[in-house]
């Protein structure tokens, strides 16, 4: 599949390959002296047939044919052709003359060392180009890292469905082709988003590196976290922060923020509230001085992350039990299935309900552990431990304590 | 001996299955809230566990844990390791001045890199019980637990054996990484609280 232009023997663009090997034209002059090559100096291109409905005029020394098909060659192109063609690109894509020039300059020469044509410099690379202004060496000089592979598939996310949205994004953005190219493999590199973050984090000398498969970002070589399955994953124990201090780096993704403590980048837990704050509950499940149900068992917490729990013993939130270098595994890790099912069995484990008031409290009447037994709801799931298979859950264990006069949830999570 | 029915009390507070769900920071809490509320009386305690910890080689710490529900699987676990979990569970409960300081931190954790750095033997590994004679040298009070918890402690990058890796807190050996060795040793981070 070919993408470029057809030119006129001035250079001209007279038609846009969009997604043909061979295409067709309008209306085209034909010198018949030079042999069946329609473009002599652009030889990428050649008449391989004539419509046989065409009209041909001979004028003069030249013939007009109304339909002809060419056929797209591959090849190296004169720098001093791409120059002409690619100042019209520029310009068509709102450079000014003096930008223009300038930027068909470097890409002429950029491309005519890599053996790119005109039909790699697509109208949305150079409007990119154009936009960065004078960010846009940032991007001609990754272009001149890249394999025409690279190129093709940055030309292809351009061009594709969340092409304007990347365009707009790179035009701003050019230290985002950096990001781009780290997230190629992840299933990311489309989402604008995820490109932000990721240049956030290569600006604090970080870098993703896909070592046996696995994305890592690390900073000075140690591996702090990986996107797995296009989620944030911590590593180790000592990777994770649970301060309030430490900056953000960018978004936090999957209820994990990067943050920057000292010279130190870590991954701090940051659960998803917003579905908790109507009706209050976000306050009922985080009263108690160490509750954790939302760090360690709310819907956000990812797959990948309960697993590693149920595997290495470290909890989605960093914390561990026992010795920190082999911490124990729970026998089961879970979570709940989603923030209306979290709300159901705090609803129905609450202080004032049947089931609470039937538990015998233990710890001199200050603690409660509730059990909901199974209704028939799905109430979340969970791994069981050294395993990485999920089994689904239907029973809750609600663990409240007695803080100052009043019954506070310490934790809650789905059982088997 | 006497009944030790504060003791049992204390320890039958310790509830291994709150421990796994919660942390060991909310299970301190909560036994200092029963303490705080009177429900323990923390003068007879005292002195049931100095008595206890006086007389350990007499103590049956099996019949302890499995009386108290210490854990669900006490045969897990050697009797000097029920006896260390129990020091960890109240020993700066009831002696909060048992902390370490910022300053004996120093002193121990270089003492203790140094030493460590030091052993040829077993490669490189040493057995926590030899480790802590040497080190009472340096503090009486440092305690199996102190190590248990190393990184709240010390923040020393040990290498651990464990004979059995589902025991709580429970470890054989200790080594040092050998990357941890060229940090210089800092006073900046202080104790903290359990």
């Amino acid at each position: 599949m070919a993408n470029g232009f057809a030119v006129d023997h001035r250079g001209d663009v007279v038609y846009k390959i969009t997604n043909a090997e061979a295409f067709e034209i309008s209306t085209v002059s034909f010198f018949p002296n030079e042999s069946e090559s329609l473009f002599p100096t652009h030889s990428r291109f050649r008449v391989t047939q004539i419509d046989p409905n065409a009209e041909i005029v001979y004028k003069g020394n030249s013939y007009t044919v109304t339909r002809i098909y060419l056929k797209f060659l591959p090849g190296p192109i004169d720098p001093n052709d791409l120059y002409g063609i690619f100042r019209t690109r520029f310009l068509e894509n709102g450079a000014s003359d003096v930008a223009a020039y300038q930027l068909a300059e470097q890409t002429a020469e950029i491309f005519q060392n890599k053996g790119w044509g005109i039909q790699e410099l697509t109208d949305e690379l150079a409007n990119v180009l154009v936009r960065a202004d004078d960010q846009s060496t940032v991007i001609l000089n990754r272009l001149t890292e890249w394999e025409t592979e690279k190129l093709n598939v940055f030309l292809d996310d351009l061009a594709g469905e969340n092409g304007a949205q990347l365009v707009d994004f790179f035009g701003e953005h050019a230290e985002g082709v950096r990001a781009w190219e780290v997230l190629i493999n992840s299933g990311l590199s489309t989402d604008v988003a995820w490109l932000n973050r990721t240049s956030l984090w290569l600006d604090i000398g970080g870098e993703l590196v896909e070592t046996d498969g696995i994305l890592w970002f690390r900073k000075n070589n140690d591996k702090i976290f990986q996107i797995k399955n296009q989620k944030i994953l911590p590593n180790q124990k000592s990777h994770y922060y649970n301060g309030l201090d430490g900056m953000s780096i960018g978004e936090s993704a999957n209820g994990y923020q990067v943050v920057l403590v000292g010279v130190k980048v870590q991954v701090k837990r940051v659960p998803e509230t917003t579905a908790f704050v109507e009706g209050g509950y976000l306050e009922k499940l985080t009263e108690h001085p160490h509750a954790h149900v939302l760090e360690r068992h709310s819907y956000d917490v990812t797959d990948d992350a309960l697993i590693k729990r149920a595997n290495e013993g470290i909890a989605p939130d960093g914390s561990t039990l026992g010795n920190p270098n082999n911490p124990i595994k729970p026998a089961y890790s879970s979570k709940f299935e989603n923030a209306e099912e979290l709300i159901n069995a705090f609803e129905r484990t609450k202080p004032g309900t049947t089931v609470f008031e039937n538990t015998i409290s233990t710890h001199a009447g200050t603690r409660k552990s509730v059990i909901l037994e199974a209704d028939g709801t799905l109430y979340g799931k969970g791994v069981k431990k050294n395993t990485e298979v999920f089994v689904n859950m239907y029973r809750v264990n609600a663990k409240y304590e007695l803080i100052d006069g009043n019954w506070k949830l310490a934790t809650m999570f789905p059982i088997k | 001996m006497s009944s030790l029915k504060e003791l049992y009390l204390a320890l039958s507070f310790f509830e291994e299955d709150w421990l796994l769900s919660t942390d060991l920071q909310s299970c301190a809490a909560g036994l200092k809230r029963v303490i705080d509320d009177q429900k323990i009386n923390i003068l007879r305690l005292r002195g049931e566990y100095d008595e206890v910890m006086a007389q350990n080689a007499e103590v049956d710490w099996y019949s302890i844990a499995m009386s108290t529900k210490l854990f669900s699987e006490p045969r897990l676990y050697s009797v000097s390791e029920i006896k260390n979990i129990v020091e960890l569970y109240l020993d700066e409960q009831l002696y909060p001045e048992h902390k370490l300081n910022v300053e004996e931190l120093y002193d121990l954790k270089k003492f203790i890199i140094e030493l460590l750095t030091k052993q040829k033997e077993n490669n490189g590994w040493m057995p926590i019980e030899e480790l802590l004679k040497r080190v009472k040298i340096i503090n009486k009070n440092i305690k199996p637990y102190h190590f248990y918890n190393s990184e709240n402690y010390f923040e020393i990058d040990f290498q651990i054996q464990v004979e059995n890796p589902d025991k709580l807190w429970v470890i054989d050996q200790l080594r040092i990484r050998k990357e941890t060795v060229s940090k210089s040793v800092s006073k900046r981070k202080g104790n903290k609280n359990l």
